[in-house]
């Protein structure tokens, strides 16, 4: 069975192709479109097949990984040996975890291709990057081997370098180099904490679960690991890793976390990055690579090392607050659009690790629901910014005036990516925001604490206020008469913004279809603690 | 879509008939404990029919269904029309959508659909600054009393969890001990948090006189006839907690009961009423004088909920004692003639603007002549916001304000709200008829010729002049409007024949005096006059300064933080690097192109690594010991 390996073969296959075929704009991104949408499909297969039976004929019954210690709630497993005596090996999985961001992916970058539908400058590089892209962020979330998974996560890096380097704005050598470096960083403290793991317990756990104590990168003999209990029930994970070594490496992961997510204070690359991006990237950088980091934390952090997330859930909670708060406040003093929305998806990437923090299953379910939401509704609002950047010549607030009247379609977009990023009800970010507060609320248990957790509730009112004042600014008024006529979105614009709204408006009035396969996932979690 | 809010009324009006209530299971959002029915925790949309529903939703759809007829002429010359008719309709659903959710989260959903609405609608004219200002400002305002009410509503979820009433009513008997004093109290404080934000009480009020920006007909039916009332209705649905009761036996658990939330209920609602009835008196702007009012006629009915509930917990917890919701049924009584009144002047108001075209009371005068229907309906509405008897304001305020004073015998300090009570009755049988004298009195003022609106509009007014009769007239026709809407079971209610005529003879005085001095012409006017505007003066300058101030204060944070931000976090991480450049630069002078150099180099890297990695692999160890 190698229907996970699509995900990666297809892409990889379109970027050889474009590079190979695509020498003028036309052919690179019809090639590319052609094999992001077949990817795309996959991955909706993939999405679909945790709904319901319909593809069981195409790609088999999905079922748990009956790995010699018990099921396992991962699915579709591939397991090849890759390096034997160092303990490499391609193992390939999806879960309830992964399933939505894998299907993020695709559509993401179908997306921006079509969005970037004119880019006539080394069209061939760009497109083929695109898939570059995607393929490597396909990998990150599918991968259960460390050293696969450090392999993808280290890719990722070397696209969106170039993208931002050539296609970038005018700062664009400072934003790409910065951003190389610092995220390498976070990169190379992540690598020594696999390592650490490496050295300090993969044979135990390999021992427990596959009965081989050879030390081993397979990240499923952790994740099978820290479930085993032994004949009175008790865990026996923490005997094989004990606390004392689960916590310096959590530290050290969540700080390669951390720097990707971002967080506050490590979220400095983020706004010079994306002002300088061109569209594209930037949506795939706010709506993929971003979700790496709460991928990672709830994959390795609380999946891997339940024991020190359990002792450690106020550091996710205190930098989760902290983001939220502060990324908020620095938006309202923002003049540039696109600076707007890159520092309000610091703050909403706050929400997942506050409901990382509650470790209860509906704020972990609301985490990853934000993950998915907010990797839809932040692309429509980066493209957004692209669309005024491209008509008006400028993305300064102050300089909009009026919109409404000059771009009727653009501001009704506008009105409705806000709100969703507001989190009004009926949009899909109402569900993510809410279960993550139900779940903070639910998940803090001792008394003198207890009035703090009133305080993440006020980044929902500074939210609603930097964006109502955008929208003050932007849409209402008079036009100003210096930007002289605007023409109103294209037919690609069109395409770009229906799917998306269409899938956020989905996602808002039928959240259940993805909090079931989220579920699956965030029950699992507390059964890790004790 | 005229039809849809006919249909919607017949089915609201075949409902109200339900003796008791119903919950009509609807969509499931996320399914909870499939091993017990109904599913335990489970989050949807269901429809819950008990008479305060019921009556809601008739009250709501047949104002909607007079508002949309009169906007056809109304609106008649605007452009965005299917904008407008479009906005008017979500609006009406997530109104209908508040006043029959099962549940506290279904209520905030379509609570914060309305807010999203009544946002849109304010900046209808969005090209206009004020009115952009305005929608901003209703929004940002309201948005505080939203978050009060998610924090209300997720304490509910971690204490009960469950959403629904039904549930909370059943569970509350064996975990209020679980609250604890604090979560008693916080409680209902936030669900009115949540309406003092969208019922415009102090300190949230600011946004409601501006939200005037919009259409007249949108300053009827949301900000005067429905969306305000959704606190209201929030406030009566919260009497689960206001009045803690043993659902199996009907008594009230004392231990329970939130005497200060109640007090501060009560309290704000005798505040806001005096002091928005006094800024009414101070006002130029049509719309202004009735947004005020409004505001203070809202206060009434929290002032009432408030009485009630303390009432109906003190005789609860006497041994003995009966349970009466008087004060509940007036609250929402005064609700139901307040909407009908208040939309009939509004759409009025709205007429005389539109055959004007200003909202400027200085501009108007004398447009008794041509616009004698308008003049008619408006005079209708102004005696029952004035309370004269027979129309309907004057048996729902003396309701209320009977409650208070009854109430007064178990706290003093209801004493106290009576009196504010009275002095409003006073300032708005003032302020109301002051409006329509400077409207439709004397000489004509503007310029131009205004005519009559056409029939379409003074249909409407008609209609509804006929409900600001009748509506008060429905407590007789019931015996009470208590056995109409009611709190609990339906033996529970009294009949309220014997306070009502009882409160006539009491206040008949008190409230028929301000009348004659307001009628009594501009003279005494100017006098009460000049000390109003210093009120006026107090909150454009005081008040809303302050709003303002804090506004203007987040913004400087913000760029504070910015700057914080460019300079010192990111400062660091550059100046990090920075190090590391001329760093690397002084290593530079280390690249001496000696093979042997290099090899010390990579030997000592790779010692070095390696004791980082055992350090960091026995760092845990050594540091595990206890």
């Amino acid at each position: 069975m190698f229907f996970l390996s699509l995900l990666l073969i297809v892409p990889f296959a379109g970027f050889v192709t474009v590079l190979a075929a695509g020498g003028s704009l036309s052919r690179a991104r019809w090639i590319a479109l052609a094999f992001s949408l077949l990817d795309t499909a996959i991955a909706g297969v993939l999405l679909l097949s945790f709904l319901g039976t319909w593809f069981d004929p195409l790609i088999g019954p999905r079922t748990a990984y009956p790995s010699p210690a018990g099921s396992f709630p991962l699915y579709y497993v591939e397991r090849y040996p890759w390096i034997p005596p160092l303990g490499m090996s391609y193992i390939l999985g999806a879960d309830g975890l992964s399933a939505p961001l894998v299907f993020l992916t695709p559509l993401l970058t179908t997306l921006a291709i079509v969005f970037s539908w004119n880019k006539d400058v080394r069209p061939r590089q760009f497109f083929a990057l695109l898939l570059l892209m995607e393929f490597s962020i396909s990998g990150v979330f599918i991968s259960f081997d460390f050293f696969l998974f450090f392999v993808f996560w280290e890719l990722v890096l070397i696209p969106m370098f170039f993208l931002i380097g050539i296609w970038g704005g005018p700062n664009r050598q400072y934003a790409s180099i910065k951003f190389l470096i610092y995220t390498h960083v976070g990169s190379v403290i992540m690598l020594l904490s696999i390592f650490a793991l490496y050295w300090n317990g993969s044979s135990a756990v390999n021992q427990a679960v596959y009965g081989s104590s050879e030390r081993t990168f397979d990240m499923t003999a952790f994740l099978i690991g820290a479930t085993l209990r032994d004949s009175l029930g008790r865990l026996i994970y923490p005997s094989l890793i004990p606390l004392a070594t689960q916590v310096p490496i959590f530290i050290a992961f969540f700080f390669g976390f951390g720097v990707k997510l971002p967080m506050v204070p490590f979220h400095t690359w983020l706004p010079d990055a994306h002002v300088e991006a061109p569209t594209a990237g930037s949506v795939i950088l706010a709506g993929l690579l971003l979700k790496m980091g709460g991928y990672g934390v709830f994959r390795i952090g609380l999946g891997m090392l339940p024991a020190a997330a359990a002792n450690l859930w106020w550091l996710l909670a205190v930098f989760g607050t902290v983001s939220m708060l502060y990324a908020s406040f620095v938006c309202l003093a923002q003049v540039d659009l696109k600076r707007l929305i890159a520092y309000s998806s610091v703050g909403h990437m706050g929400f997942v690790l506050l409901g990382a923090s509650s470790l209860v299953p509906i704020g972990i379910a609301g985490g990853i629901y934000q993950l998915f939401t907010h990797g839809l509704i932040t692309a429509v609002l980066f493209m957004l910014a692209g669309t005024i950047k491209h008509s008006a010549g400028t993305r300064d607030i102050p300089l909009l005036q009026g919109l409404g009247r000059e771009m009727p379609q653009y501001s009704a977009v506008l009105i409705v990516a806000f709100l969703a990023s507001v989190g009004l009800p009926g949009l899909a970010s109402f569900w993510s925001e809410f279960f993550v507060f139900v779940g903070w609320f639910q998940g803090l248990p001792t008394e003198p604490w207890r009035p703090l957790i009133l305080v993440p509730l006020l980044s929902l009112g500074i939210t609603a206020a930097y964006y109502v004042w955008t929208l003050h600014k932007v849409v209402m008024g008079e036009p100003n008469p210096k930007l002289g006529h605007l023409h109103d979105l294209n037919e690609h614009e069109k395409v770009s913004y229906t799917v998306l709204i269409g899938l956020i408006v989905f996602a808002g009035l039928f959240p259940l279809p993805f909090f079931g396969m989220i579920f699956d996932y965030a029950g699992t979690i507390p059964r890790l603690l004790g | 879509m005229l039809a849809v809010y006919f249909l919607i009324q017949v089915l609201g009006q075949g409902a109200i008939g339900a003796p008791t209530s119903t919950t009509v299971p609807g969509f499931t959002w996320i399914p909870g404990n499939p091993t017990t029915t109904p599913p335990e925790g489970a989050i949807g949309i269901n429809l819950l029919i008990d008479n305060l529903s019921a009556f809601m939703l008739v009250l709501v759809s047949f104002l909607s269904l007079l508002i949309a007829i009169f906007s056809i002429g109304y609106m008649h010359e605007e452009e965005g029309k299917p904008r407008y008719y479009a906005e008017i309709a979500l609006f009406v659903a997530g109104m209908l959508g508040t006043v029959s959710a099962d549940n506290f989260l279904q209520l905030l959903i379509f609570w914060e659909i309305m807010g999203l609405c009544s946002y849109l609608l304010i900046g209808f004219w969005y090209h206009k600054p004020e009115a952009a200002s305005a929608a901003k400002k209703a929004f940002l305002v309201t948005r505080v009393g939203d978050v009060l009410f998610l924090a209300g509503v997720l304490i509910i979820w971690n204490v009960f969890h469950t959403f629904r009433f039904e549930e909370i009513v059943a569970r509350l008997p064996a975990l209020w001990p679980s609250m604890g004093p604090g979560l008693i109290q916080l409680i209902p404080l936030l669900l009115f948090g949540g309406a003092v934000g969208k019922s415009a009480q102090f300190p949230l009020h600011a946004w409601l006189p501006d939200a005037m920006e919009g259409p007249t007909t949108v300053s009827a039916l949301i900000h005067a006839a429905t969306m305000v009332k959704a606190g209201v209705y929030l406030t009566a649905r919260s009497f689960i907690f206001l009045v803690p009761i043993v659902p199996a036996t009907g008594e009230v658990i004392a231990a329970a009961v939130p005497w200060k939330a109640i007090l501060i209920i009560a309290g704000v609602g005798a505040f806001t009423a005096i002091f928005a009835g006094s800024m009414a008196l101070a006002s130029y702007d049509i719309k202004r004088v009735l947004a005020f009012s409004t505001i203070s006629q809202l206060a009434y009915m929290f002032l009432g909920l408030g009485a009630g509930a303390y009432l109906m917990a003190s005789e609860g917890t006497r041994p003995g004692g009966e349970l009466t919701t008087a004060g509940y049924s007036a609250a929402l009584y005064h609700l139901t003639n307040h909407a009908f009144f208040k939309a009939l002047l509004f759409l009025s108001a709205g007429s005389v603007i539109h055959a004007v075209h200003t909202n400027d009371m200085r501009a108007m005068g004398g447009l008794r002549k041509p616009m004698p229907w308008t003049s008619r309906t408006m005079l209708m509405g102004a005696l029952a916001l004035a309370g004269i008897i027979p129309f309907s304001g004057f048996f729902s305020k003396d309701d209320i304000l009977a409650v208070t004073f009854e109430t007064g015998a178990e706290n003093p300090l209801f004493y106290l709200m009576w009196l504010a009570g009275i002095a409003t009755v006073f300032m708005t049988a003032f302020y109301t008829f002051r409006m329509w004298l400077m409207t439709f009195h004397g000489t004509y003022r503007g310029e131009g010729h205004p005519h009559e609106s056409p029939r379409v509009m003074t249909s409407v007014l008609a209609v509804l002049s006929v409900f600001t009769i009748g509506s008060g007239l429905i407590a007789f026709l019931t015996n009470g409007f208590g056995n109409l809407i009611f709190y609990g079971e339906p033996h529970a209610a009294l009949p309220l024949i014997a306070p009502i005529v009882a409160g006539n003879i009491v206040e008949i005085g008190l409230t028929g005096l301000p009348l004659a001095l307001g009628l009594a012409g501009v003279g005494l006017a100017w006098a009460v006059y000049a000390r109003a505007r210093a009120v006026d003066w107090f909150d454009r300058n005081v008040v809303d300064g302050i709003v303002n101030a804090i506004g203007r204060g987040t913004v400087p944070l913000g760029s504070l933080s910015d700057v914080f931000d460019r300079k010192v976090i990111d400062g660091a991480v550059n100046s990090i690097s920075f190090e590391t450049v001329r760093s690397s630069l002084a290593l530079r002078t280390r690249q001496t192109g000696q093979v042997q150099n290099y090899t010390w180099v990579i030997v000592l890297g790779i010692a070095a690594i390696l004791v980082f990695a055992v350090v960091l692999g026995l760092l845990p160890r050594v540091l595990g010991r206890p």
